[in-house]
């Protein structure tokens, strides 16, 4: 069955290539929402605005989303407001960048 | 506090793949063949700095390599910087070729001392037609900025150092092939050299630094003034240069340029200090290394332009001030920038449509870490072997030093040809 707790394991599998970690483990994203009818909505951010990644992440997302079973539309809002900031990274990904 | 710097490398508006792929394999090629080469000839790395192959070697160094590279990165950095298109993709291409040939010409005539029948004046001609059209689609493409933030200032900077840089180069070239210059031509070509060095490379390492630094090590909060009073001080020390050439009186430019190093260094250190990414990859730890070899530099050419030596110790003294700029810290830099931006350009051409849908590789995973490890080892000894070398005149030490560092860049262009190849 569909849940929210699966569409956020779904995004873990969208892995920034250059800092190796995953959307979720990031902070990257904000919400997400399990609409009727089997619509999801993401709302997510990037490290940087203007990152080239953009593009591949946001798409990156959606597709991920897309492949699980009961997903009929994904929708990913990329927003600014909140900033990213680095306290929306979880221990898992600090211990990842070298934090002790 | 603010949070200025940080940024991104390719948006919709950066260049063809193909076209800034060339700038980069054709000087990574350049950089393996110029290491070959000083190992073949390392007879002729001593002396007297003003010799035809030294003139060849340090030209492959910084038109072939070094310069080839920061043209390449521009070209993509720029438009991602000012959110605009690049001026004319057609001319960045043309121009690259025009390049190439003019720096096989000069470094040629360079290393035969061919001066006699106008050969040395049209190579220098071309280099500074070629050198022209890539600061004309630069400026062009500056045109469109909104507002000056670091970055911006120093490229402009850069671009304007570059113009009177290679405008000089032409009239030096002119004048060896048919002279017209009053007085020693050796006074206009320490200008050259010094504009160039800290014109030209100190003003992009620095203002690249302020984007791209940030940028890989995820470093949000920190004071920016040290790196404004870095681009206030090095200027006012190019400018005490100019004065110096101009009057012939001493207006210790050279401490002026080594305070703006140091604030560099203190805004690098500020930047590192906010990092998230605690780790450090094979290309920051080029990059951070290069940072090291910048003051000592800096510290080379105040003893140079100062200190009263013998002059034999005044020329073993700027040989090895030569060879720090260029494989110190212009070479350390772009090795680390490279590993960094290469594996992103190529990873972007080939995977980001793949992201969600199947696995992709970490730029991480486009070259062999190890490899990477072992040749930032290598270089690591060998520039300080053949520093040392060249201070002792120890052919044999600077020849180790030489080998050491030809493996190093075969090494790095084993990475390189990794990325660039992968499937």
């Amino acid at each position: 069955m569909l849940t929210e707790q699966l569409i956020f394991t779904a995004l873990k599998h969208v892995i920034d290539p250059e800092i190796g970690i995953n959307i979720v483990d990031l902070g990257l994203v904000y919400d997400v929402k399990l609409l009727d009818g089997g619509d999801v909505s993401i709302k997510m951010t990037m490290t940087t605005a203007g990152c080239p990644l953009h593009e591949s992440i946001a798409r990156g997302a959606e597709d991920a989303v897309r492949q699980l079973e009961g997903v009929s539309g994904v929708k990913v809002d990329l927003v600014w407001d909140p900033p990213w900031t680095p306290d929306r990274i979880s221990d898992w990904a600090k211990k990842q960048l070298g934090w002790k | 506090m603010s949070t200025p710097f940080p940024g991104s490398l390719s948006t919709p508006f950066t260049p063809p793949f193909k076209v800034v792929r060339l700038y980069f394999i054709i000087a990574t090629i350049t950089f393996v063949f110029l290491n070959g080469l000083m190992l073949l000839r390392s007879g002729y790395i001593s002396g007297f700095h003003f010799q035809p192959k030294l003139l060849s070697f340090a030209h492959i160094a910084v038109l072939g390599w070094a310069t080839m590279i920061i043209m390449g990165a521009m070209t993509q950095l720029i438009p991602v910087i000012l959110e605009t298109s690049l001026f004319s993709v057609r001319m960045a291409k043309w121009g690259l070729w025009l390049y190439i040939i003019a720096v096989m010409t000069i470094t040629g005539h360079f290393w035969f001392f061919a001066t006699k029948g106008g050969g040395m004046a049209m190579a220098a001609g071309m280099l500074f037609v070629a050198v022209l059209l890539f600061v004309i689609n630069v400026g062009l493409t500056l045109r469109k900025v909104k507002s000056i933030n670091i970055t911006i200032a120093h490229i402009i900077a850069a671009i304007v150092y570059l113009s009177v840089v290679a405008t000089m180069g032409f009239l030096l070239g002119f004048n060896l092939s048919i002279p017209f210059m009053k007085g020693n031509h050796l006074h206009y070509l320490s200008l050259h050299a010094a504009l160039g060095f800290a014109g030209w490379f100190a003003m992009i390492i620095m203002g690249v630094s302020y984007k791209l630094l940030p940028m890989f090590t995820l470093s949000y909060t920190y004071k920016t003034w040290p790196g404004w009073a870095a681009f206030s001080f090095v200027n006012l020390g190019i400018l005490g240069i100019i004065v110096e050439f101009l009057t012939n009186r001493p207006f210790y430019s050279t401490v002026f340029i080594l305070i703006g190093l140091i604030m560099f260094s203190y805004q690098v250190i500020l930047i590192m200090k906010g990092r998230m990414r605690k780790t450090l990859d094979i290309g920051l730890r080029h990059a951070l290394l290069s940072y090291v070899y910048i003051p000592v530099a800096a510290i080379l050419g105040v003893v140079i332009s100062l200190s009263n030596m013998t002059p034999d110790m005044r020329q073993r003294i700027i040989l090895i001030y030569g060879f720090t700029v260029l494989f110190g810290c212009i070479t350390l830099l772009i090795i680390g920038m490279m590993y960094k931006v290469v594996p992103f350009l190529v990873w972007f051409h080939k995977y980001s449509d793949k992201v969600g849908k199947e696995k992709v590789p970490l730029l991480k995973d486009m070259f062999s870490e190890r490899i990477g490890s072992i040749q930032f080892w290598f270089i690591n000894i060998g520039v300080p072997n053949v520093m040392v070398g060249l201070y002792l005149e120890n052919q044999i030490i600077v020849g180790i030093g030489l080998t050491i560092m030809f493996i190093a860049s075969l090494l790095f262009g084993y990475n390189m040809f990794t990325v660039f190849t992968r499937k």
